[in-house]
């Protein structure tokens, strides 16, 4: 009696713990497909934000045509692209002109003293940091995923779910997260 | 601490605060439990044994519980912040754009849902959270560098995610009971007045065992709360830097908050509140320094220690910090050659520092170029001294058209006596309807703290006197007139009137009232 007794409190006490873990890799799996989500969002608002800032900008910025050229190639690119792999690459070369115009604007005090201009570098840098940020928080995310899909004895629950690893978002260059600084 | 990472540092903070916060509720009881002991001993109470005088704390520590629970509400630090006269955000101002903007980020690394952000119109540089509001300064706002900002916001969106708050109401409920009795005691000693202004008399040696240990408990649980609230603060600190990955701005922020000499959240703070704002906004010895005294009470670790604890993660010293918090923002517009090379944008402040400036040299202003010599200079003379307020640079400028000395960082305006009602007239045409309200608001104010302590520029301004920055003595505190009652500060020997940021509209907009009444009638 004491015994079938033992056996039924371990075996309640187990079903609790599946419940228990099944909920948290649920849980966490949602956290991880917000996370990814939200740099979706912020791309896209990128994407929405170049042709307006390139236009203002342009006046001011005549010896520097190849710069504002290259923002708005690696934009069509990356709109246009068709598959996951062809986004990233062109999001990256599309950051990296943009760094490149954040750092340019610097030589241009004119550029500088213009309330619309300031404004429009406030959003991008505001966009280019959620960016970052989202990205950040999909990779934290994703870690606590990975690390505690491969913990025993919750690995177990995990295995039966059919849960995998999910990928980092690798940064591509050292230095890629660090949006120059634009003082007003 | 080196070598630790931010996520080893916010598992072990995390950890302290629940089990002190925990640790709360058995000491509130048992401190009742105590307290019966020696009612019981002192013949106060006639009988009752132990499982009693449980069960009675238990229950009072679970009203008191419920108390604070029902108290600890959002409305409370809505009404806190409409006495602030805190407003959201104004979207126009780029400032409070790109405040806004911090926030949202932070949400975005935090993976939370957006809290609301509310500015807090004074000077000082501080930010505190509660529920989901972020309140920060204005002086934040304005003054704070981008990175620096969002580190302050980050370390507010630690505490938001965690509802630091919350649990912070409800001790502060079992604080204020514990504080209440102490006072009872006191009163029932005959060592205080009551509420009618009696002393009693009586009660002798008994009573004094009862206030010993009243006191001792009280003690106690100022130290047990003031422990909580720091690992709070760490573990934010350490959250923010999760968030931002920038412990230097962090660093930066804390290191200028805590420099600054305008504190003067002062006379708003509320005490219950004030452990929630990321640096005490009543500035103190205790709260700064370190020592065994205000490692038993403060609710913020020692400001040095969390900057270190910061410059560690970031693998960085004082030095760099330094460097960095003084660095100044190219924000003037002259230029000035250098070797054949256009050097600037500087204020003219920066200007007058450089060393290698001397007569011959070609600097440009905003519209036309000049040579640095005697000539210039009769243009644009370099003002002695700093603010008188806020110590900062002061600024030959225009006002209207009217000649003024600016303070290049608090906004103060010294204006020579016989100038300052020119100032005032010709300022008519600038004031907003936003500022006329303002007025009436700080007229209203003035009005009852003048019926209450009569007609004294102290009473509605009780800072220290200002000094002077041309002969450094101290300046005269005085009315600037009996309309608006806005306190100004005089020196008389060097005949300069010093108002502060915002003085000036105030009596423009009351001056311009009072001519509308007239005409009315």
């Amino acid at each position: 009696m004491t015994v079938i007794l033992i056996i039924l409190g371990i075996a309640v006490l187990l079903v609790f713990w599946y419940v228990a873990t099944y909920n948290k890799f649920v849980r966490l799996r949602q956290q991880v497909k917000n996370a990814w989500a939200q740099i979706d969002v912020q791309l896209k608002r990128r994407h929405d934000l170049i042709p307006n800032l390139v236009n203002s900008v342009k006046g001011y910025m005549q010896h520097e045509r190849g710069t504002l050229e290259a923002v708005i190639n690696a934009r069509s690119k990356a709109v246009s692209a068709a598959t996951p792999e062809e986004a990233i690459e062109a999001e990256g070369e599309l950051t990296r002109a943009l760094r490149q115009l954040l750092a340019v604007v610097e030589n241009y005090p004119n550029l500088k003293a213009d309330q619309h201009v300031l404004e429009l570098m406030e959003e991008l840098r505001n966009t280019e940091n959620q960016i970052a940020f989202a990205r950040q928080a999909y990779n934290d995310t994703v870690m606590i995923f990975n690390s505690s899909i491969k913990k025993i004895p919750d690995s177990i629950v995990a295995s039966q779910m059919g849960l995998k690893e999910y990928p980092f978002w690798e940064i591509e260059e050292e230095g890629d997260r660090e949006v120059p600084e634009v003082r007003f | 601490m080196r070598g630790k990472t931010f996520w080893d540092i916010e598992r072990s903070r995390r950890r302290a605060a629940w089990i002190l916060f925990l640790l709360f509720f058995p000491f509130f009881t048992l401190s009742l439990v105590g307290l019966f002991y020696i009612l019981r001993f002192t013949g106060f109470l006639w009988g009752g044994k132990f499982p009693e005088f449980l069960g009675v704390a238990s229950l009072i520590s679970l009203v008191v519980f419920l108390i604070g629970k029902a108290g600890a509400k959002r409305e409370k630090i809505l009404e806190y912040l409409v006495s602030l006269r805190a407003q959201r955000p104004d979207l126009q101002d780029l400032k409070h754009k790109q405040a806004q903007n911090v926030v949202r980020e932070m949400a975005i690394a935090a993976s939370v849902k957006e809290p609301q952000l509310y500015i807090i119109p004074v000077l000082a540089r501080n930010a505190f959270s509660a529920f989901d509001i972020i309140a920060v300064t204005e002086g934040a706002v304005s003054s704070l560098e981008r990175d620096e900002l969002q580190a302050v916001v980050a370390h507010e969106m630690a505490h938001y995610l965690r509802g630091d708050s919350y649990y912070k109401g409800i001790i502060s409920t079992f604080l204020m009971t514990i504080t209440s009795l102490f006072g009872a005691s006191l009163v029932l000693a005959g060592l205080s007045d009551d509420e009618k202004g009696r002393t009693r008399r009586g009660g002798g040696g008994r009573m004094w065992l009862i206030v010993a240990y009243l006191y001792l408990v009280q003690f106690m649980a100022r130290v047990l709360n003031a422990a909580i609230s720091r690992r709070m603060e760490e573990l934010a600190d350490a959250r923010a830097v999760q968030f931002t990955r920038n412990p230097l701005a962090l660093a930066s922020a804390l290191y200028k908050i805590s420099r600054d000499r305008v504190r003067g959240l002062a006379s708003f703070a509320n005490p219950a509140l004030s452990s929630l704002f990321i640096m005490p906004p009543t500035a103190s010895s205790l709260d700064e320094g370190s020592g065994l005294f205000s490692n038993l009470f403060s609710t913020h670790p020692p400001i040095n220690k969390r900057i270190g604890l910061l410059l560690d993660l970031a693998h960085s010293d004082w030095g760099t910090l330094r460097d960095r918090a003084t660095r100044r923002k190219p924000t003037g517009e002259w230029w000035v050659e250098r070797e054949g090379k256009w050097l600037g944008p500087f204020t003219l402040e920066e200007l007058f520092q450089k060393t290698w400036l001397r007569e011959g040299v070609k600097i440009k202003g905003k519209e036309r170029e000049f040579v640095f010599g005697p000539e210039f200079l009769k243009n644009f003379q370099k003002i002695q001294g700093g603010c008188p307020r806020c110590g900062g640079p002061l600024f030959n400028t225009h006002y209207q058209f009217v000649p003024v000395i600016k303070c290049g960082r608090c906004g103060g305006i010294l204006v020579r006596e016989g100038r300052a009602m020119k100032l005032i007239a010709r300022g008519e045409a600038l004031i907003t309807k936003g500022e006329k309200k303002i007025s009436e608001e700080d007229l209203e104010e003035k009005r009852k703290i003048l019926l209450k302590k009569g007609a004294d520029p102290r009473a509605v301004d009780p800072s220290e006197a200002l000094r002077c920055p041309f002969c450094g003595k101290p300046m005269e505190r005085r009315f600037f007139n009996f309309v608006t009652y806005t306190p100004v500060d005089y020196c008389k020997r060097c005949g300069y009137i010093f108002f502060d940021s915002g003085e000036l509209e105030i009596i423009i907009s009351g001056l311009q009232r009072l001519s509308s009444l007239y005409k009315k009638a």
